[in-house]
This record gives structure tokens, C-alpha cells and sequence, in this order.
């Protein structure tokens, strides 16, 4: 046989290794503890038995084994668990997977260069890593696609090819699935480790600054926001750089015009009585903008529809019980989550200024063909990452005319989100009779990496340092304040932001409600003014007089707002956070070069840093969510519980097929190895006094076996013969037929033996003693 | 692909030759057997050591056929065969040879010794003097032999067997080491079974007469065949993760006892040819571990020989040491 030739059908044999090996990477590169833990334990479980329950039918017909087909019969096997998987909702979908799989047996038709058997050891080193400490992502699947297809086809490539040449002595014959599989089994057991290290703040920072991106997607994760953008400015973020935290209740700015909270919460086009008490919140989106966007509302405004400075309160009591129903729109995951609306950038004296270059949408919208969706174009020049998969999105039908939204809401997540996943929150309570006039849903675009990075933009031109902003008296008086902090500390020095940070947490406190202003001077105050009198204000104000401490300390900086997701609103058992118009939020947002804005928040009583939780913690949820998932899914849960009855009953028998399995596949596909595979196969199937000694010269041990098992004995010496020529004829050519006809006749025969001796409780026995208890089965039999 | 494996040993290239070589090595066996009743697998041993090019010391008690197998030997390849009864007065040149000077031709003239012959039984060996023994060094090591300054070459199938009394303590004088590595196996025909002994009788009463005689009209092989199968099993191969298991016995043997006493790399050749013969008598065309086995006892025991503990024990505690190459 040609040594191309060899190697190719060594390739094709590896690949099936390699398809279980690529299933439990992958799967692992997508690894969270909460979500995907039984998918990830689970699947590869029942791809192996299923590979398992295919050597039963190899066993039967194996004529199988002559024909490729039937290793693509197994990878539709693995496909078709993926499917009930994805029938059950466990994990993500994971139709890559499955391409990779297929992938990678066509690649592995190729013949990997022997001159280059150390590069995959070398690849595998540093992707490991890389696979198994940073987030998941596109990038990331892509490395982990190539990871696997490399390390694993040049890893097995040259372990084939070092057996062909007798190259590796020192491995023992009864070692080599063990070292296969062990080698697996410590990559995954990664996972674990690196999720633990993640909770040692050490390890997390070391993460933060190494990753490529924001530092870690897992909630769990204390550090997941620090270094916000493309991981260039990570260092120096760290771990102060948090800017999340709840946010109580009402808006942030104080006008007259129309607020994204009227938007929400009042009557549409209907005037309302004026509340003092609320007459000053604040904008966030204004009516052009509304109009440039919004169609429908553009519609109604020429159909001389008015909007109303007056509102009334939020009659919680009218609202339907699901809280769903009252939100924005629904995050999938948890908090701490900035859902970002609109940049600000100079500040009048009395309120902010939106230049219209800080706002350019990344994503234009249009309607799909009569489709409740729409469809998202995504402009490729903004994008930070070339993604290959869909973006997420989300629509949530309030399904109510009472309840107007905004034209465009932009929000970018750092957690990830499921692809593809579409949510819709109905309401029948509500009214479904959809007017024309009215906008009926609220988008929210969620990008699986979040933030987007403005990089063909000169940061320095369009944010200079000194930027004209109003001559506000209580604006002098925070730059006065930042000139006393920064003295003696280094010019755009990071300790500059931290000493402003914690001046304004500490000597500021956040105003829970807003207070009627009583005084004429008082009034007349500016609202930093009053900020800085009164020493309290809300978050806007706060976020305000960052700014100008900023600036002040050679800082690029602006504000912005949006939405903020509470972590505590998470809701484990729809695994979604409810955004609602009182989660509106103001933060400043720090310019870090290169285009990257990093958030800070300076709001006192707002979490700086998200809440970590403990691995106790990790383990109660992660055993709620168990148990919530076994008892909205009883068939799925009962057939799990039955397939581990069934494994643990049978183990022995399960781990002798599943060496069979391995011993015929390598008798098949290399005959030139059919003899080391068979001793392989006695040494582990034997009874201990049988076995092969060390210094037993095969010869002699065979002579030996064949005493004990008189079955063995017609076809003893061809094998002896098959044995000798394969270990120790010099230069190794073999008729393959005859070698492997030899290895499985003196095989058989000794299988029969032991299967004679041994086994002698069949299947069939050991199920009807476990129908006997399964309370499924005994279901089935009452019925 | 390559050519189908054949268990069968290439003489020459050609297949016939082959079969032709098997046929006689099987004649020469059956010739032997018939000489040497019941003692199959010490005629194997002999073979082996025939093909290997070794020389043999029989360690046993008179009278159990050592002259008479190898009297046999010579006539089974056709080959001149000489005794030596070695006595305390024996000289060197009795056994290598010597320069005689003619009185006719007033020239000297070499006379050659026994060590000239195909096949040389020194009987006894052990009650000559040292320096008689020693004549045998350069005869048996490298087949020839100097007299006066001049080499003299030994026949190419040059073979000799060496008997000597074990029982015996007194006027004997036993083999140096270096006499005794260069023997290739020590053997004991031992005492036949009752049967054999019975058969080996009558086979005396039927025939009446010296059975060396009577076969030389059937001849199994002439000595240019034997010579040829010689050259076969030195091409014998021998993979390479044999070859490092064989240094490993021998640095195992080095560790286990003094290192003086260990086995010398001439001793790892002479296994090794050994184990070659042995695999071409198995029918083989590469040697494999058992084939060391095999001949491990014969070859070993006699280097072993002066060592304080037990030699079978040492060399089964040596194979023990050193696992079998398997891949």
C-alpha cells in the first residue's frame, strides 16, 4: 500500500475521533455554567452512545464497515440529537457543529505533512487557552473550528504515522485510546478550572487585559464590563472602570420637551392634566428624530396629532399582572446591561446637545414583506466584528395603542445572546385592535459583542478637549473642584478618574425624588448649580459634573443615555430581564482613544462593580435551573434518567463494546495495525492471568492463550504469523485481507470463549429487572 | 503494493532454491535423528548452531553419542571430519599443525593439524593444558590458524565440537573464559529414554555396523549447500527494535552480575547468529523474540558458567527484566 494512500485512510479513520473530539470542544468553547451546562454535559453523553448503539448494528451487519457511508450515517446521527435538542430547547443551536463535523472529514482526506507533526502541539497550546478564557464569539468559534480540525487531524495524523513507521515504542498498545481520550478529557476539564480561576479577581483582571475583547461575557464574571470596546484600552480600565448599577425610578433630565418617558407611559395624542411634580423629566428622543424614523408617528403628527407636555402617573393598576407587558422590550440574560440611546456631547448651560455625528445609527431599518418582523440591514463598515451569524433581535408586541414607542431604540449588550432567537410578549388584556396610526412594537438591536466602535471616525477633531459648553456656574465649580483633586497627579493619569469617581460617590448623594423648587433665586438656579449647592441631585446631574471634572483633567468625555438592566430583575425561569422606561439611565462615558468610549459611573448607591456571585450560589442556581428544566421537559428528563439506568447497569458490557467498536474500526481501515489493535483488544478482554506479560515474547503468549481457549487454536498460527510479521519483519507489507481475516478469526474465536465464561446475564435480563422498578415502564404496562 | 509475505526463506532469490534448502536442512535433521535417537530438540540446537557457524561444547558423561553425532554431522554435508583425543601431553601443533623439514627437498613443509578438517571433535578438552587449548583460540574465532608466521586458513564450514567431562575434577584443567566465549552454545545430549534407548539398540542389532558408513551413499546435502544456507542465515533480518532488545538482555546480564562477568557484544553476535539460525529452522525470514528465547539457555549457560548463582536462574531473571518490543 502506497503511503499516500495509507495516510488518507488514516485521515478518514481519525475523523470520527476527531467528530466526537470537535462536538465536545465546541461545545465547551461555548460553555456557561447557568445556561448550557446540561447541554454541554449532556450531547456529547448521547452522541457517544449513540456511536455505542451503532456498534451494535456494526456488530450485526458488518458489511456496513466496507461502505463511507456509514461513517455519514453517524454524523447524521449526531444531527438528528442535535435536533431533539434543539426540540427540548437545551443550549444553543449548533448547526456549525455539525459542519465541522463534516468538515472535517473531508479535510481529513487530506495527508497532513509529516515535516509538521509538532505544529499542531504547538496550535493546540495556545488555542487551548484562547478557546477556553475568553469569551465566546464568532471569532472564537472560528478558532475553535480550527483548532480542532488542526490539533486533532495533526495530533492523530501523527500518531497514526508514528505507529506505521514504529516510531513510538515507548507507547503501550494498552495505552493508546486511554492517552486519546485523556487528552480530551483534560482539555475539557479546562472548563471548570477556568471557570473557577474566573472568580479569583487576580485571574479575572489577567483575563480582562488579555482578552482581545471586553474582558469576559459570564454575568458570574465581576470584570465582565471592565474595558468596555475593542480590549485595547482593557488595561487601564480594569477593574474600576464599572459603570453599572439599578436605577430607581424616573428619568434624568430636566425640560419641557417631550421625553421618551412621555412617549411611553402617557396616552397618545390626548392632552393630559399637568402634574407639577413631574413636570420637568426630561428628554431623551426628540420629535424630529421621531419623525426621521418613525413612519407611523410622522403620520400622526401630520394628521395633526399633538403631543403633550402633561402626563399622569403610570396607573400600575390598570396594568395587566405579567410585568412583561408594561417593559421596553425583554433582555435575554441578565444584568448589570447598558442598553445605550443617544450620546451627548456639549452642554448648553441648562441642558445637553446632541451632536448629530455622535448618532449615527449602525442599523437602518425596513419593513419585511407583510411580516410582523423587520428585517435589519447591518452596515458592514460599522461592524466590530465580521460575524457570520445573525444578529439579535428582539420585538416585543405591547399590542397596545395606549402605548406609543420610539422609532429606534439602539441598545448593545455585552452579554450574549442567543442567535435567532425571537421573543414576543402578547397581552390579550390589551387592546389588539391595531390602529394604523400607532406604532406597534419596539426594537432593540442586541449585538453579540456589543459596543460599537466608531473607527473611521478622528475622535480628536470631533471631541476636543475643550469643547464650548455653556458658562454655567456650577460647571466652573466642578472644573475648580477637578483642579484641587488633580494637583500633583499626572496629566491623563488614571488616578485622575478615580479620585473624581470617588469624590463625587462620596461627597454627593443621589436624590431618590424630585423636589418642587420653592424660592425664586432657586429657581433660577442652574440645575448643576443647584447640584453643587445642595450636594444631591439625580444621576444626570452627577454624570454632568463628571464631565466637566473630567474635561477639566484632559479627559475626552461625554454623556450618555439609555437604559440600564437591573440585575436584580433578572428572571431565572425565563432566563429574560424586563427593561422598563424607569431603568432610563445617565452615565458619562470616558473617550479612550482610538474611538473607544469607556462608561464610568460616578452616581453614588449605583453598584460600581456588577455583583459577583459565589460558587455556592453558582451551584444553587445552577440546580434551580435543573430542576426547573426536569420539570417542564418530564419526557426528556425520564429518557435521560432511563439512558443512565441503562448505562450504569451495563457499563462492563457497554465498555467491551465500545473496545470492540475501536478494535474494528482499526482492524478495517489499517490493516497494518489490525495485529497491535487485537493484542490491544486481549490485553484489556482477557482475564488477568491471561494477559500478556511484559517479557512474554507474543509467540509464546499466544501458544499460551491458545491452550486455555481451545477455540482459538485452528487459527493460532495464522496469527502468530500475522503477530510476527507485523512487530518484527523489518520492512512491513502484508496482504491486508489475509491479516485481518487472520486477527478477526482468532478474535472471534476468543470473544466466543469469553462470552461463554463470562457473560452470562444477557441484555435482555438486566432490562427486564430494570422494567420491573422504572416507573415509566410500569406506566406503560398498566396502561 | 508490495509483494506478498512469504514465510519461506529466499535462497539465492529464487523459490526453488528455497525449497531445495528447506528439503536438505530437513534431510540433514532426519540424518542426524537416526544417529542421534531421542534427542530431537538437541539435533535442533546443533542445527542452529551448524548454521550459525558456531562451534558446540557438549558437557556430558562418555558414552552418550557426542562422537557419534559428530561423525554424523560430517557425513551428512560430505565433509572431512577429524578427532582429537585431548590428553595432558597433547602439544599445540598436535592440533593445529606444524613445519616438517624435508631432507629431499631441504625445505620446510607444513603438515597440517586436525583444525583442518570440515568437522573436529576434540574430545575431552578439558584434560589438555591451557596452552594446548589455547591452539584453538585463533582457529575458532577467526579460521585460521598461524605457524611459524604464516597464516593458514581453516575449511569455510570449519565447525567444532568440544566434549568435556563435568564429573571429573581431578587432572583436568578447565576452560579459560576466553576459550569459552568463543564456543556459540553448551549442550547435554543427557540419557535417552528407556523406548529410545530400546529402538537405539535394535537399530544396532539390524544394522551390525558403523551407520557413518552406510549413509554415505545418501548423503542429505553436500558441504557447498551447507555453506550456502550458512550465507542465507547471515542475511536473516533482524528489526531494528530487536536489535536494541538485545543490548538492553545484555545490559540487564551486565547489571545483574559483575560487569566483567556480564555478556561481552562478541557474546550478543553470537546470540544473534543464533537466533537467525533458529529462525531460518522455524521457517522464517526474520528473527523474532522467541527466537532468543530459544536459544537464550544454550547460549548464555556457558557464559554464565563461572558466575557464583545459578545460571538458569540468572538468565530467566535477565529475560524477565527486559520487556518484549511489541508496538
Amino acid at each position: 500500500m502506497h503511503s499516500s494512500e495509507l495516510t488518507a485512510k488514516s485521515s478518514l479513520s481519525s475523523s470520527l475521533l476527531m467528530m466526537v473530539i470537535a462536538y465536545s470542544m465546541l461545545q465547551a468553547s461555548r460553555f456557561h455554567w447557568q445556561v448550557d451546562f446540561l447541554a454541554w454535559l449532556v450531547k456529547p453523553m448521547l452522541v457517544l452512545f449513540t456511536l455505542l448503539g451503532m456498534a451494535f448494528v456494526l456488530r450485526r451487519f458488518p458489511v456496513l464497515f466496507r461502505f463511507p457511508l456509514a461513517w455519514m450515517t453517524i454524523c447524521l446521527v449526531v444531527a438528528g440529537v442535535e435536533f431533539l435538542f434543539r426540540q427540548w430547547e437545551v443550549g444553543e443551536p449548533l448547526e456549525l457543529v455539525i459542519l465541522d463535523c463534516f468538515a472535517a472529514i473531508g479535510l481529513a482526506a487530506i495527508p497532513f505533512p509529516a515535516g509538521l507533526s509538532s505544529l499542531p502541539k504547538v496550535i493546540s497550546i495556545f488555542l487551548a487557552s484562547f478557546l477556553f478564557f475568553i469569551e465566546p464569539s464568532t471569532t472564537v468559534t472560528i478558532f475553535g473550528v480550527v483548532f480542532t480540525l488542526v490539533f486533532t487531524h495533526g495530533l492523530l495524523q501523527g500518531y497514526w504515522q508514528g505507529i506505521e513507521s514504529g516510531q513510538i515504542q515507548a507507547a503501550r498498545v494498552s495505552q493508546r485510546p486511554v492517552q486519546t481520550f485523556s487528552l480530551l478529557a483534560i482539555l475539557l476539564l479546562l472548563i471548570p478550572i477556568a471557570w473557577l480561576a474566573n472568580q479569583i479577581p487576580v485571574v479575572a483582571r489577567f483575563q480582562s487585559a488579555w482578552s482581545p475583547f471586553s474582558g469576559g461575557e459570564a454575568w458570574s464574571d465581576p470584570f465582565s464590563r471592565s474595558g468596555v470596546g475593542d480590549g485595547q484600552a482593557l488595561v487601564a480600565a480594569t477593574e474600576s472602570a464599572q459603570t453599572e448599577g439599578p436605577v430607581n425610578s424616573d428619568l434624568f433630565i430636566e425640560s419641557k420637551k417631550r421625553s421618551l418617558f412621555d412617549v411611553v407611559t402617557d396616552e397618545y395624542g390626548k392632552s393630559k392634566k399637568f402634574i407639577k411634580s413631574e413636570q420637568n423629566r426630561a428628554i431623551s428622543l426628540t420629535v424630529d428624530k421621531m419623525q426621521q424614523n418613525h413612519k407611523r408617528l410622522a403620520r400622526a403628527e401630520q394628521n395633526s396629532a399633538t403631543f403633550s407636555l402633561l402626563r399622569e402617573s403610570v396607573k400600575t393598576d390598570k396594568r395587566p399582572d405579567d410585568l412583561d407587558s408594561d417593559a421596553l422590550f425583554l433582555v435575554d440574560g441578565a444584568g448589570p446591561l447598558v442598553l445605550k440611546m443617544e450620546c451627548f456631547d456639549r452642554f448648553d448651560g441648562m441642558q445637553w446637545v446632541a451632536s448629530e455625528s455622535s448618532n449615527q445609527l449602525v442599523y437602518s431599518v425596513s419593513p419585511a414583506e407583510d411580516n410582523d418582523w423587520f428585517c435589519l440591514k447591518r452596515s458592514l463598515e460599522h461592524a466590530t466584528l465580521r460575524s457570520f451569524e445573525k444578529t439579535a433581535v428582539s420585538f416585543i408586541h405591547l399590542e397596545s395603542r395606549d402605548i406609543p414607542t420610539p422609532p429606534v431604540v439602539e441598545a448593545w449588550s455585552i452579554r450574549q445572546v442567543n442567535q435567532g432567537v425571537f421573543y414576543r410578549v402578547r397581552n390579550d388584556q390589551l387592546s389588539t385592535n391595531i390602529g394604523n396610526t400607532l406604532p406597534e412594537f419596539t426594537q432593540v438591536s442586541l449585538l453579540r459583542h456589543g459596543f460599537v466602535k466608531p473607527s473611521t471616525v478622528d475622535v480628536d477633531e470631533r471631541f476636543p478637549a475643550e469643547r464650548p459648553h455653556g458658562t454655567d456656574v456650577g460647571w466652573r465649580c466642578f472644573v475648580e473642584a477637578a483642579k484641587r483633586l488633580n494637583r500633583g497627579v499626572p496629566q491623563r493619569s488614571w488616578k485622575r478618574v478615580l479620585r473624581i469617581q470617588e469624590y463625587l460617590r462620596e461627597g454627593f448623594s443621589l436624590r431618590k425624588k424630585l423636589e418642587t423648587k420653592s424660592s425664586k433665586e432657586e429657581q433660577l438656579a442652574s440645575p448643576l448649580e443647584e447640584f453643587w449647592e445642595k450636594r444631591t441631585g439625580r444621576d444626570y446631574h452627577f454624570a454632568t459634573a463628571a464631565v466637566a471634572m473630567l474635561e477639566q483633567s484632559g479627559f475626552s468625555c461625554r454623556l450618555a443615555q439609555g437604559f440600564y438592566v437591573d440585575p436584580d430583575a433578572y428572571n431565572p425561569k425565563t432566563k429574560k430581564t424586563s427593561v422598563f422606561a424607569r431603568d432610563i439611565h445617565t452615565w458619562v462615558e470616558l473617550h479612550v482613544g482610538d474611538g473607544v468610549w469607556l462608561p464610568i459611573e460616578v452616581t453614588p448607591t449605583y453598584l460600581d462593580t456588577p455583583e459577583s456571585k459565589s460558587w455556592l450560589d453558582s451551584v444553587i442556581e445552577f440546580a434551580i435551573d435543573l430542576f426547573w428544566w426536569m420539570s417542564t421537559h418530564p419526557v426528556a428528563t425520564s429518557v435521560i434518567l432511563l439512558v443512565v439506568v441503562m448505562v450504569v447497569w451495563n457499563r462492563q458490557m457497554l465498555q467491551r463494546e465500545f473496545w470492540w467498536l475501536w478494535w474494528r474500526t482499526q482492524m478495517l481501515l489499517f490493516p497494518a495495525r489490525s495485529v497491535g489493535w487485537t493484542l490491544d483488544w486481549c490485553q484489556r478482554n482477557l482475564p488477568e492471568d491471561m494477559r500478556r506479560l511484559e517479557h512474554e515474547p507474543p509467540g509464546l503468549w499466544i501458544q499460551r492463550v491458545a491452550r486455555k481457549y481451545p477455540k482459538v487454536d485452528s487459527c493460532r498460527f495464522d496469527f502468530l504469523t500475522e503477530v510476527n510479521t507485523k512487530l518484527y519483519r523489518p520492512l512491513i507489507a502484508s496482504e491486508e485481507s489475509e491479516s485481518r481475516e487472520a486477527c478477526e478469526a482468532w478474535v472471534g474465536g476468543l470473544r466466543h470463549e469469553l462470552k461463554k465464561r463470562s457473560d452470562r446475564r444477557s441484555i435482555l435480563a438486566r432490562l427486564s429487572i430494570v422494567s420491573k422498578y422504572h416507573p415509566f415502564l410500569l406506566w406503560r404496562a398498566v396502561r | 503494493m508490495k509483494s506478498h509475505v512469504t514465510s519461506t526463506i529466499p535462497l539465492h532469490g529464487s523459490e526453488g532454491n528455497s525449497k531445495s534448502s528447506m528439503i536438505g536442512i530437513d534431510l540433514l535433521r532426519h540424518h542426524l535423528n537416526r544417529h542421534l535417537i531421542g534427542k530431537p530438540d538437541v539435533i535442533e540446537l546443533v542445527l542452529t548452531c551448524l548454521l550459525a557457524q558456531g562451534h558446540l561444547l557438549f558437557e556430558d558423561v562418555p558414552g552418550l553419542g557426542k562422537t557419534t553425532l559428530a561423525k554424523a554431522i560430517a557425513t551428512g554435508v560430505r565433509g572431512s571430519f577429524s578427532r582429537v583425543q585431548c590428553t595432558p601431553d597433547l602439544l599445540p601443533s598436535d592440533i593445529t599443525g606444524f613445519n616438517l623439514f624435508n631432507q629431499k627437498t631441504r625445505e620446510f613443509e607444513f603438515q597440517e593439524g586436525p583444525v583442518f578438517s570440515d568437522i573436529v571433535l576434540t574430545d575431552e578438552i578439558n584434560r589438555t593444558p591451557p596452552r594446548t587449548q589455547s591452539a584453538l583460540f585463533e582457529a575458532m574465532a577467526e579460521r585460521q590458524v598461524t605457524i611459524d608466521g604464516v597464516s593458514h586458513s581453516l575449511n569455510p564450514s570449519f565447525f567444532v565440537i568440544a566434549t568435556q567431562n563435568p564429573i571429573e575434577s581431578q587432572g583436568v584443567f578447565p576452560l579459560p573464559d576466553a576459550q569459552l566465549d568463543r564456543f556459540s552454545m553448551r549442550l547435554s545430549i543427557g540419557y535417552p529414554e528407556a523406548a529410545d534407548e530400546v529402538s537405539l539398540l535394535r537399530k544396532h542389532l539390524q544394522e551390525g555396523a558403523d551407520l557413518a558408513q552406510s549413509d554415505e551413499l545418501r548423503t542429505p546435502m553436500s558441504l557447498e549447500e551447507l555453506q550456502a544456507i550458512q550465507q542465507v542465515v547471515r542475511r536473516i533480518e533482524v528489526h531494528d527494535r530487536l536489535l536494541t532488545y538485545l543490548v538492553e538482555l545484555a545490559n540487564a546480564s551486565r547489571s545483574f552480575c559483575a560487569p566483567e562477568a556480564g555478556l561481552s557484544p562478541r557474546a550478543n553476535i553470537i546470540w544473534l547468529r543464533c537466533a537467525q539460525a533458529q529462525a531460518f529452522l522455524n521457517h522464517r525470514d526474520f528473527v523474532v523474540p522467541e527466537d532468543l528465547h530459544q536459544v537464550a539457555f544454550p547460549v548464555l549457560s556457558l557464559r554464565f558458567s563461572h558466575v557464583d548463582t545459578d545460571s538458569k536462574k540468572l538468565i530467566e531473571r535477565i529475560l524477565n527484566h527486559v520487556a518484549v518490543p511489541t508496538v
